[in-house]
């Protein structure tokens, strides 16, 4: 029965004690979701985000690179790299749907995280709206008839963390796409539920659980602007029995906490505080509660 | 829910809570019994950092001042200590409450309020697949020191056992589905004194309270409630009504306080007995 504000208090001093103690145990990639390319949803100068403050206050090795100095020494020596992805976008870069920032994902992790057969997690990855299905593009080629297939394929991951992200669509999308900028109207078209994009998703998801080694969703408790109910990626327990277990899948809601902004569930400590926690321990947490 | 936490605070920071105090109560509890999701299942459940489910107590604390039709002023001190802990793995859990807060009335009259919450047990998860709410029973006694605005006692003591219930109910806003929580409380109350429930002209007051918070967490807003309280026969046969509209604002998830605008109607017997218009300043909860 404790209130939201008492859970962020709680989760709050957990980060504050634990500051400087623990340690990133593998490198930790960010990535942002629709209509915000700077990523800010994990950093806004002035605010207490993940990659400016609870990260660095909480972790003694984290170390930030964004991705406009991928593949310099930078790059490779960071331990939690943030994706960002240009405006403008650039010529060669179409985007437009999720499935083209999964390929920008992939190339960026694959610069050090390339397949090398191995069935052991070599980096987290965390998600925030369709920045997770950016995630899942890039570790699945979610159309293996297209050229998808092709394309360079990465180590599995160890952690694939998901914030509020539309697995199978957003319900207000139709309106929401009327206030998108052109540049952006298939990614909103992509994430309108019944898309030809979100059946491969859903075609693959399965599939999702061999190339991940452990697999957290998060979601939001509170109606907001963007209300996305199918955050849940797992929720059909009998069609992925298999799957909830070899990921040892969690699903957890975040009360008081909206899709996106300041009040966003990026920002809840809740939300930060589990996540934290999750990446920095190897037991098998669905079996804690 | 946060909202209805900030909306329906304990705070009686005016001269309005000195005889609607209750309503807050029960509204409060409804945000504190139904907050963290009751839709657990093996895998699903806590929300601390590990799964752990350690008891959590904190304290926070409410300032502010309220203006009434007749031009007089009011200001508050409110606080409440809180100690949870989650009792069968999650499917009950068990929360306690103390709070306590003190006013300064027009004529410069000292009240104040002391309640104590034990033990307030809520249970989640009304059916298997589709969460429909949940539910807290609870039972508690106060001590109320009135000192204006008051026809029938300075001082009472009470003790009260009630049920809130938090529903989730799903509707569809221009395309957009969005999932809100209104609370319904049903609580009796007793006093301890004979004479006060002689005055009353009844044992038990049946007592009712209504919250409807609408987040607008979009525009850093934390949200738009509306409260109704109700107390049956409070002066004999009278019933008390409270209508109460706030809007609550925050400019950020981890600010050190939200601030809220309030107003509210008081009605007795059918009579309009006050207009106050409040604004307070809510310190988020620190835990010990």
């Amino acid at each position: 029965m404790p209130s939201a504000d008492e859970l962020e208090a709680v989760c709050s001093k957990w980060l504050r004690d634990r500051a400087g103690q623990l340690t990133l145990q593998r490198t930790l990639y960010l990535i942002p979701g629709l209509d915000d390319e700077g990523a800010g949803c994990w950093s806004v100068n002035g605010a207490k985000t993940i990659y400016d403050h609870w990260g660095p206050l909480v972790f003694s090795n984290w170390q930030g690179v964004s991705s406009e100095k991928a593949g310099t020494p930078e790059w490779n020596a960071a331990t939690v790299r943030l994706i960002q992805f240009p405006m403008p976008y650039p010529a060669t870069f179409p985007g437009t749907d999720f499935r083209d920032f999964g390929l920008v994902v992939r190339q960026l992790i694959a610069m050090n995280y390339p397949d090398d057969g191995s069935l052991m997690g070599e980096y987290d990855v965390v998600g925030h709206s369709m920045g997770a299905l950016d995630a899942m593009a890039a570790l699945l080629p979610l159309n293996p008839a297209s050229g998808d297939a092709g394309a360079l394929a990465l180590a599995k991951a160890c952690n694939f963390v998901s914030m509020d992200a539309p697995y199978r669509g957003v319900p207000n999308m139709p309106i929401r796409r009327k206030f998108s900028p052109p540049f952006a109207q298939g990614q909103c078209s992509a994430l309108t539920e019944g898309s030809a994009e979100l059946a491969l998703v859903d075609a693959q998801a399965a599939a999702l659980s061999t190339r991940v080694t452990r697999m957290t969703c998060y979601g939001v408790e509170t109606a907001s602007q963007v209300e996305v109910r199918s955050v849940n990626l797992y929720a059909d327990r009998t069609r992925f029995e298999h799957q909830r277990f070899t990921t040892d899948y969690r699903f957890l809601k975040i009360p008081g906490s909206s899709h996106s902004g300041s009040l966003g569930i990026t920002r809840s400590t809740i939300t930060i505080a589990n996540m934290f926690d999750t990446i920095t321990r190897s037991d098998r947490l669905s079996e804690l509660h | 829910m946060s909202v209805i936490t900030t909306l329906c605070t304990i705070a009686a920071c005016s001269a309005s809570a000195q005889i609607s105090r209750r309503g807050d109560m029960i509204a409060n509890n409804g945000a504190y019994g139904c907050t963290q999701p009751k839709d657990k299942e093996p895998g699903e459940g806590s929300l601390l950092p590990g799964g752990a489910s350690s008891t959590i107590r904190s304290i926070a604390a409410e300032v502010g001042g309220g203006v009434t039709q007749r031009r007089r002023l009011d200001a508050g001190l409110a606080a409440t200590a809180h100690a949870h802990a989650s009792i069968g793995r999650g499917l009950c859990e068990y929360s306690t409450a103390l709070m306590a807060d003190a006013y300064v009335a027009d004529a410069g009259g000292l009240g104040g309020v002391v309640e104590f919450v034990v033990p307030a047990l809520s249970f989640g998860g009304i059916t298997g697949d589709r969460f429909l709410g949940s539910v807290e029973a609870y039972a508690g006694a106060s001590a109320t020191r009135r000192e204006t605005y008051d026809p029938l006692v300075s001082l009472s003591r009470d003790a009260w056992i009630g049920a809130t219930t938090r529903l989730h109910v799903p509707v569809t806003v221009f395309g957009a589905h969005i999932t809100f929580y209104p609370t319904v409380s049903v609580q009796g109350d007793w006093a301890w004194d004979e004479t006060v429930r002689a005055t009353r002209g009844n044992s038990v007051v049946p007592h009712y309270a209504f919250a409807l918070p609408l987040p607008l967490d979009r525009f850093n807003l934390v949200g738009l409630g509306y409260v109704y309280d109700r107390v049956e026969r409070f002066a004999g046969s009278d019933v008390l009504q409270r209508h109460m509209l706030s809007l609550t604002h925050a400019t950020e998830k981890d600010a050190a306080f939200r601030l809220s605008a309030r107003g509210s109607v008081e009605y007795l017997a059918g009579r309009r007995l006050l207009r106050e218009a409040a604004l307070v300043v809510s310190l988020k909860p620190r835990v010990f």
